[in-house]
């Protein structure tokens, strides 16, 4: 029984995102194919998380096992603007889409969240509906929803949330996984002026209606991709640098999300379902931002190089994803920290062949050790194993971090926000599709949600000073703190 | 006694001459299922599974390491009937069934929380058929899953309640005795899985209570014999396994081994002491305040090879006694040791002792995960997602009372 998972562009950063994971998708599981007795390639079960395979001339679904005939992306393209999906259509990914999947306008939401979430989220609402059906329903056991979408634009933010609340209302059971690409927190190279307003608006809705949000920063993907963070070896770099920069930024959100799912697809010895993600990361519902963090960055790193000791390389790989440099979240100039965190929870995902388990926890174990987690929490970590190999074809690791990290990205937004609203900029072009309130309300709820990440050391265990319920292991076993029965 | 052997007259190819295991296989997704049901697979090994008795069950979409999605899942549409069905048919290919035994996780969510509800419904179900016996695997600590402790607590408490006898074992012990005994330097989950199997498989091998018995093979220990002399009382079910040798596969032809001094002489020292892998035993230690509830253990020890002069049936088991260091609780019954053995070997072993011991550190162990799961509580974290799949405050409390009853009844020995 495959697990699928529909995934939801919207928006110009939404659907390029989108471009740079379906060819990524493809390429890794034509890598891994299985073939039939006449070496044809077969539909594996693998293979039906990300794709249907339709037969062309019944229409029916053809199920794992079967000859691959006619691949569909479960997807959902959506943008208020044609440019991006006309693109997309006219590329070499086009036979992957049927225009029945496509959702468009032509005006745009104008940079305005306000615009995309009431105005077109009324408008669209029952095509919308309907468009998920028609993927939500070939679908034996539809796992989750995946929203590709930015949050300082406004169809991506706006409509992008306003159609999470529709997943939320209408497929409550099934999770809902957003990745949101927020503006650069230091705002520059930022030319959408209202972003700060789009993000905290479109947050209040993530806050509310997703089950887990990676957020990505901007300018993070920028420092990355031109180090060829990608991975797709020297042509990322020139690419990067070249004409399309784009390409290789949307290449390391496809990475993060492959190998988010490498786990349920492929064959490891220790399998991690997407529910399993939230299980275990989400303490607390509101709490759901789990940054992410890719290892190895860039070419020349030892993750590439074969023939190495695996415990040394998997050190290696620990050391990266747990260094500023593979965050995907920035701070200042820099990736975010985690060492300068207090962390709630945190998923280990490793990608490739023959890593043992032992190693894999030994390093854990240093981690567990060494970061800031509360007590309650002193395992912490979930962990996945997968032993097939990401396109690069080497062994890689993947983080996802709930930690009070994010709080740096969400205070420059609220700094950002309160510097257009004091003077109630711009606020009159979201009035006309809503009340103001909204504003005060969005604000709050992200305040809030800073709060309870700052609060993440000092809540439970009855103690009232919040460093004495930060642990570290040593020193929370050595005093044997425990409930006396 | 644990495979179905075909008629030699029907079968031909090798593949339908090889025993079939009584087992039902159920899970929540089809990937590990299709791989010990893979044709491919089942030639390594010398038995296979029977397709019919695997169950996937469910939407298909996980327990998602949450033991109240995987628990609740036993009664969503037609999940009990396909799994008791399942049951029911090897149940009806049994000519004389004596037990069940259910292997799950502790703490996954599928394991853990359908394997919970698998064990009351075959309790509920078949209770006159064969006791229940239950072995649990306790995750790593570094990692797996993070809410380990809610799931450990809810299965301990929820087994306690249904089964009649839990083996506890643990994926970490398993790592260390890989390494130390195995000798394998990054022992891989399948390394883990065949470790555990072996400690596993000493306890549960065919051996007998007297000389005269094994001579005309009646009444062999089993599940029922295990269960019944190492759980006096329906207050102490928590069992742990000791075994010895534990060695490189390569080595075992070469190790002569003693009994007195050897095979016995180290299970004793393991369980007074409170070690669970042999490379780790302490032997200056005289003792560790390892106290035992009623009836400690059983040895189903040693198969040893028939032909030496080392008699496994003249191996005196007096180490045991209560004089030699073991502190029995009063309120046990008059012989809390019993001795199982057999002339046939178990794998290629020379000689080989299980110790099968119902004993108050290693339950205080695997009871300590109730308090891990009582501090978050406290704290409230990720009570929102057990309390959506229907485990709200009234079930937490049970559970807390379950768990701390047995703590404190394992405290008090």
């Amino acid at each position: 029984m495959p697990r699928e998972i529909v995934t939801i562009q919207v928006g110009q950063c939404g659907n390029q995102i989108g471009r740079s994971f379906w060819s990524r998708a493809l390429h890794e599981h034509a890598e891994n194919a299985k073939y039939d007795g006449d070496s044809r390639p077969v539909f594996s079960e693998a293979m039906s998380t990300f794709f249907r395979n339709v037969n062309m001339s019944t229409k029916g679904e053809m199920y794992a096992g079967s000859e691959i005939c006619d691949l569909k992306a479960r997807a959902c393209l959506i943008d208020m603007e044609d440019g991006v999906l006309a693109e997309t259509m006219r590329g070499p990914l086009k036979d992957l889409f049927s225009t029945a999947q496509l959702l468009s306008d032509v005006s745009g939401a104008g940079n305005n969240w306000a615009h995309g979430f009431y105005e077109y989220g009324e408008k669209y609402q029952d095509l919308f509906l309907e468009l998920v059906r028609s993927q939500a329903e070939p679908c034996d056991s539809l796992q989750s929803f995946f929203l590709m979408h930015s949050l300082g634009g406004g169809t991506g933010s706006g409509l992008g949330t306003r159609l999470l609340e529709l997943l939320a209302d209408n497929y409550g059971g099934t999770y809902r996984f957003a990745t949101s690409v927020l503006p650069s927190s230091s705002g520059e190279g930022d030319d959408v002026i209202t972003s700060p307003y789009n993000s905290v608006l479109a947050l209040n809705q993530l806050t509310e209606h997703a089950d887990a949000v990676l957020p990505i920063d901007n300018a993070r993907l920028s420092v990355l991709s031109s180090k060829g963070a990608s991975g797709s070896g020297s042509n990322a770099v020139k690419s990067a640098k070249g004409r399309d920069g784009f390409d290789a930024m949307n290449n390391v959100v496809a990475r993060l999300l492959t190998d988010l799912t490498a786990s349920m697809r492929f064959d490891g010895d220790l399998n991690t379902d997407l529910n399993e993600i939230t299980t275990n990361l989400v303490p607390f519902p509101r709490m759901h931002y789990l940054c992410p963090a890719l290892a190895p960055m860039g070419l020349g790193s030892h993750g590439s190089r074969g023939g190495m000791n695996s415990s040394v390389m998997v050190k290696g790989l620990f050391r990266d994803c747990f260094s500023p440099d593979c965050s995907l979240i920035s701070m200042g100039e820099t990736g975010v920290n985690v060492r300068n965190s207090s962390v709630l929870a945190c998923g280990v995902f490793v990608r490739g062949s023959g890593i043992p388990i032992s190693d894999v926890n030994a390093n854990v174990a240093r981690l567990q050790a060494e970061l800031r987690m509360p007590n309650w929490n002193r395992e912490g970590f979930k962990i996945g194993l997968c032993e097939v190999n990401g396109l690069e074809k080497r062994s890689s690791m993947m983080t996802l971090t709930n930690s009070d990290m994010i709080n740096g990205v969400f205070e420059s937004l609220v700094e950002r926000f309160n510097k257009l609203y004091r003077r109630k900029a711009n606020v009159h072009h979201y009035t006309q599709f809503c009340d103001a309130g909204i504003f005060d309300e969005a604000l709050g709820s992200l305040e809030q949600l800073i709060q309870d990440y700052k609060d993440v050391g000092t809540r439970g265990g009855g103690a009232e000073r919040g460093e004495d319920l930060i642990w570290d292991a040593a020193e929370s076993q050595k005093k044997g703190r425990g409930v006396a029965f | 006694m644990y495979f179905r052997v075909p008629s030699s007259s029907t079968s031909s190819s090798t593949l339908s001459s090889t025993p079939t295991g009584r087992a039902v296989l159920i899970d929540t997704e089809p990937k590990v299922i299709n791989k010990c049901l893979d044709s491919k697979n089942q030639k390594l090994r010398n038995f296979k599974y029977d397709p019919r008795s695997a169950c996937c069950v469910g939407d298909g979409g996980g327990a998602g390491n949450n033991w109240a999605r995987g628990n609740s899942l036993f009664n969503v549409g037609r999940v009990r009937e396909e799994i008791l069905d399942k049951i029911r048919r090897e149940i009806e290919r049994n000519d004389r069934l004596s037990s069940f035994h259910i292997i799950s996780s502790l703490a996954g969510g599928t394991g853990s929380g359908l394997g919970c509800a698998v064990t009351s419904g075959v309790k509920d179900s078949f209770s006159s058929k064969g006791l229940c016996m239950n072995t649990v695997v306790s995750p790593f600590s570094s990692g797996e899953v993070i809410v380990q402790d809610y799931n450990a607590a809810l299965t301990l408490a929820s087994l306690l309640r249904s089964s009649d006898g839990i083996v506890v074992m643990d994926n970490e012990v398993a790592v260390r005795k890989c390494k130390k005994g195995w000798r394998i330097e990054r022992p891989k989950m399948d390394d883990v899985n065949r470790v555990m199997a072996e400690g596993l498989g000493g306890a549960l091998k065919e051996s007998y209570a007297s000389k005269s018995d094994e001579a005309s093979r009646v009444r062999p220990h089993g599940i029922p014999t295990l269960v019944s002399h190492c759980v006096p009382h329906p207050s102490y079910k928590l069992l742990s396994i000791l075994h010895v040798p534990t060695m490189p596969r390569e080595s075992v032809e070469f190790t002569r081994d003693t009994w007195e001094g050897g095979v016995v002489g180290r299970l004793r020292q393991m369980s007074r002491t409170g070690c669970e892998v042999e490379q780790e035993i302490k032997w200056g230690v005289k003792e560790e305040m390892q106290k035992f509830s009623p009836s400690p253990h059983k040895s189903p020890p040693a198969p040893p090879p028939t032909r030496r002069t080392d008699d496994v049936w003249e191996v005196p088991t007096s180490p045991f006694d209560s004089g030699f260091g073991y502190v029995y609780p009063p309120q046990n019954p008059s012989s809390p040791f019993a001795c199982h053995r057999t002339y046939s070997k178990y794998r290629s072993f020379d000689k080989h002792g299980t110790l099968i011991q119902n004993s108050s550190l290693p339950a205080l162990k695997a009871l300590g995960r109730v308090e891990g799961a009582m501090r978050k509580h406290e704290a409230g974290a990720y009570l929102w997602q057990y309390e959506r799949e229907g485990v709200g405050e009234g079930e937490w409390e049970e559970v807390w009372n379950t768990g701390t009853e047995a703590l404190g009844n394992y405290r008090r020995l």
